[in-house]
C-alpha cells in the first residue's frame, strides 16, 4: 500500500492534474487503496468547508482608506501626475460616479463600499455553514423532485454508459425520490431487510406506480421521514448540485432509475444509501447502492462502498 | 484588448487612458487610479494580510506602473497588466521580509453594513497569512477577487495548472489551519488531511 501524497491528491480534487497521466494514478490509488479513498473523502468534505468559509470571506469588501488614496496621489504626483487628477470627485460627483460605472468586461468594475457585489466567480458558492442539517436535506429534496429522473437505457446497460437521450428524459415521468436523513446503521447483512422495513415504512410502492405511468407519490413533500439525522460527514451530499452528480454518477455505472436515498451510516462510516429500481443487474427487485461522502466529486467516482439486491 | 469603465467625465477606456499617459497627459493616470483603487487595496491586503504592507507594495506598484506605460504592449486588459504589477510588488514584498505579517483590524473604516459573519471573517482572513505566499496569492484572485483561473494565470504569470495546484493546495492548507474535523470512524492509522502539514511543511513552498 503506497503512502497518501496530500499535495497530489490536493492537486487531483482541484483539477491540476486533469489531462495528465497522474490523473489516471491518483484514481486509481482512490480506488485500490483504502488510506487513499479514505483520505480523499476527508480531504474532498474539508475543501467543500473551506470553499464555503472562502465565500464569506469574499462578500467583504473595504474600499481604499482615503489616508492610503492620499499617500498614493502625494507619490505619483512627485513623479508628474496633475494636481487636481486622481481624486474621487475630481471629474464629478462621487455619487454619480460611483452610479455611472458599470460591470466591466474583465471583471473589474471599482464599485464603492455600499455595493456588496459578490465576486464574478465560474462556480456557485456553497452556502454558509450554519445552515442546520434539516434544512439542507429539505432543500436537496425540493431539487431532487423537480429534477427528471436520470435513466440508462436498459438496452444500453452492457455498452459501458449511455445516458438516455435528451427526449427519452423528456418523456420519462417525473418523480420525486423518497429521501431520508435516519442516521441509522446498515450493515451488509441486514442492509436488504433495512431497505425494505424502510420502504414499507413510507408507503412506496415504485415499481407499481411507474408501471402505471403515473407520478410516484412521496411522503416527502414537508421533508424527510425517518428523521432527520444525516451525519455530519454527509454535509456536502445535501447540496442538490452535488447530489445530482453523486446520483448521476451511481445511476451511469448500474443504470435504472433512484427511487430513494437515506442519509445514514454502513458498518460504522458515513454513507449514502441509494436505492435504485430497473436495475439491469437486479431484476424484478430494487438494487441498493451504498456511496461515501465523495460520491460525485469525480464524475467517473461515486465513491462506492457496498452494492446488494434488495 | 478594449477594457475599462468610463466615469462620469471622462469617456475614454483603460487603454486610451493609458496611452494617453504615455503620450505625455498629466491628469490620464489618475483617472485609472480613481476607477482601480478599491480593487488594487483588495488586492494587496488580501495578499499581503497587512494595511502597511499593501500600502507600500501599492506606493511601489503604482509608481513602476506609472513609469512604465510605455511599455504596455497591449495583449492584455489593462486591468490584469495593472493586477500583475500590484501582485508581484506584495510577493516581492513579502518574500524580502520573509516574515510572518499580522492582521491589523484596529484601524479598520467602518463599512456601511457589517459582514455577514464577523468570526468566520476574521478566523479565515487570519488563516489566510498563513499560507505559503504563492498559494495566498492564487487564493486572493480565484476565490476572493473572483478572477478566472486563467486570467489569474496571467496576472501571476505562471500556467494555468499551477493556478490550479497552489488553489488546491492552499485550500486543503487552510482546511488544516480552519479544523476541519477527520473522519471520526476512520481507522488510527489512516492519515487525516492533518498529516498534510507537515508532508507540506517539509517539501516547502
Amino acid at each position: 500500500m503506497s503512502e497518501v501524497d496530500f499535495d497530489r491528491l490536493a492537486d487531483y480534487i482541484g483539477g491540476a492534474l486533469d489531462g495528465t497521466p497522474l490523473e489516471s494514478e491518483v484514481r486509481q490509488l482512490i480506488a485500490t487503496e483504502s488510506a487513499w479513498a479514505l483520505a480523499f473523502a476527508n480531504l474532498a468534505s474539508a475543501q467543500a468547508s473551506v470553499t464555503s468559509a472562502l465565500s464569506v470571506l469574499a462578500e467583504v469588501r473595504e474600499p481604499m482608506p482615503e489616508a492610503v488614496s492620499d499617500r498614493l496621489l502625494a507619490a505619483l504626483r512627485a513623479e508628474g501626475l496633475a494636481a487636481d487628477s486622481g481624486h474621487p470627485g475630481g471629474t464629478g460627483h462621487p455619487a454619480a460616479e460611483r452610479a455611472g460605472q458599470t460591470r466591466r468586461p474583465d471583471g473589474a468594475d471599482g464599485r464603492g463600499p455600499a455595493e456588496r457585489r459578490p465576486p464574478a466567480r465560474p462556480r456557485s458558492r456553497r452556502r454558509r455553514t450554519t445552515f442546520s442539517i434539516a434544512a439542507l436535506v429539505v432543500i436537496a429534496i425540493a431539487a431532487i423532485a423537480s429534477l427528471p429522473i436520470l435513466r440508462k437505457n436498459a438496452e444500453d446497460a452492457g455498452s459501458g454508459g449511455v445516458l438516455a437521450t435528451r427526449d427519452q428524459l423528456a418523456d420519462a415521468p417525473r418523480a420525486a425520490p423518497l429521501v431520508l436523513a435516519s442516521g441509522d446503521e446498515y450493515t451488509r447483512a441486514t442492509i436488504s431487510d433495512q431497505v425494505a422495513a424502510a420502504l414499507r415504512v413510507n408507503t412506496l410502492t415504485k415499481d407499481a406506480q411507474a408501471d402505471a405511468g403515473g407520478e410516484r407519490e412521496s411522503s416527502t413533500a414537508s421533508g424527510p421521514a425517518g428523521g432527520q439525522r444525516a451525519p455530519e460527514e454527509l454535509r456536502r451530499l445535501v447540496d442538490p448540485q452535488a447530489l445530482t452528480r453523486c446520483l448521476s454518477t451511481i445511476v451511469t455505472r448500474h443504470g435504472g432509475s433512484v427511487s430513494a436515498v437515506d442519509y445514514a451510516r454502513f458498518e460504522g462510516q458515513a454513507a449514502l444509501i441509494a436505492v435504485l429500481s430497473k436495475a439491469p443487474a437486479a431484476v424484478g427487485r430494487p438494487l441498493v447502492v451504498v456511496v461515501g461522502p465523495s460520491c460525485g466529486v469525480d464524475q467517473d467516482f461515486p465513491d462506492e462502498r457496498y452494492v446488494a439486491t434488495g | 484588448m478594449v477594457s475599462g469603465d468610463p466615469g462620469v467625465g471622462d469617456s475614454r477606456d483603460d487603454a486610451a487612458l493609458l496611452r494617453d499617459h504615455a503620450a505625455g497627459d498629466r491628469a490620464a493616470f489618475g483617472e485609472l487610479f480613481r476607477r482601480h483603487r478599491d480593487r488594487l487595496w483588495a488586492v494587496a491586503l488580501r495578499t499581503t494580510g497587512d494595511r502597511e504592507d499593501a500600502a507600500d507594495a501599492l506606493q511601489d506598484a503604482l509608481l513602476s506602473a506609472y513609469r512604465a506605460a510605455d511599455r504596455f504592449r497591449g495583449d492584455a486588459a489593462v486591468t490584469t497588466w495593472l493586477h500583475r504589477i500590484v501582485v508581484n510588488a506584495c510577493l516581492d514584498r513579502l518574500r524580502r521580509r520573509q516574515a510572518r505579517p499580522t492582521v491589523s483590524l484596529a484601524d479598520t473604516e467602518p463599512a456601511p453594513a457589517p459582514p455577514p459573519d464577523r468570526e468566520t471573517v476574521l478566523v479565515v482572513r487570519a488563516a489566510l497569512t498563513e499560507l505559503p505566499v504563492d498559494q495566498r496569492a492564487a487564493l486572493v484572485l480565484v476565490e476572493l477577487e473572483g478572477y478566472p483561473v486563467a486570467e489569474a494565470a496571467k496576472i501571476l504569470g505562471v500556467p494555468v495548472g499551477t493556478v490550479k495546484s497552489r488553489c488546491a493546495r492552499g485550500r486543503a492548507r487552510l482546511a488544516l489551519l480552519l479544523g476541519e474535523p477527520r473522519n471520526p470512524s476512520a481507522p488510527a492509522n489512516v492519515p487525516s488531511a492533518g498529516t498534510a502539514h507537515a508532508r507540506t511543511e517539509d517539501r516547502g513552498e
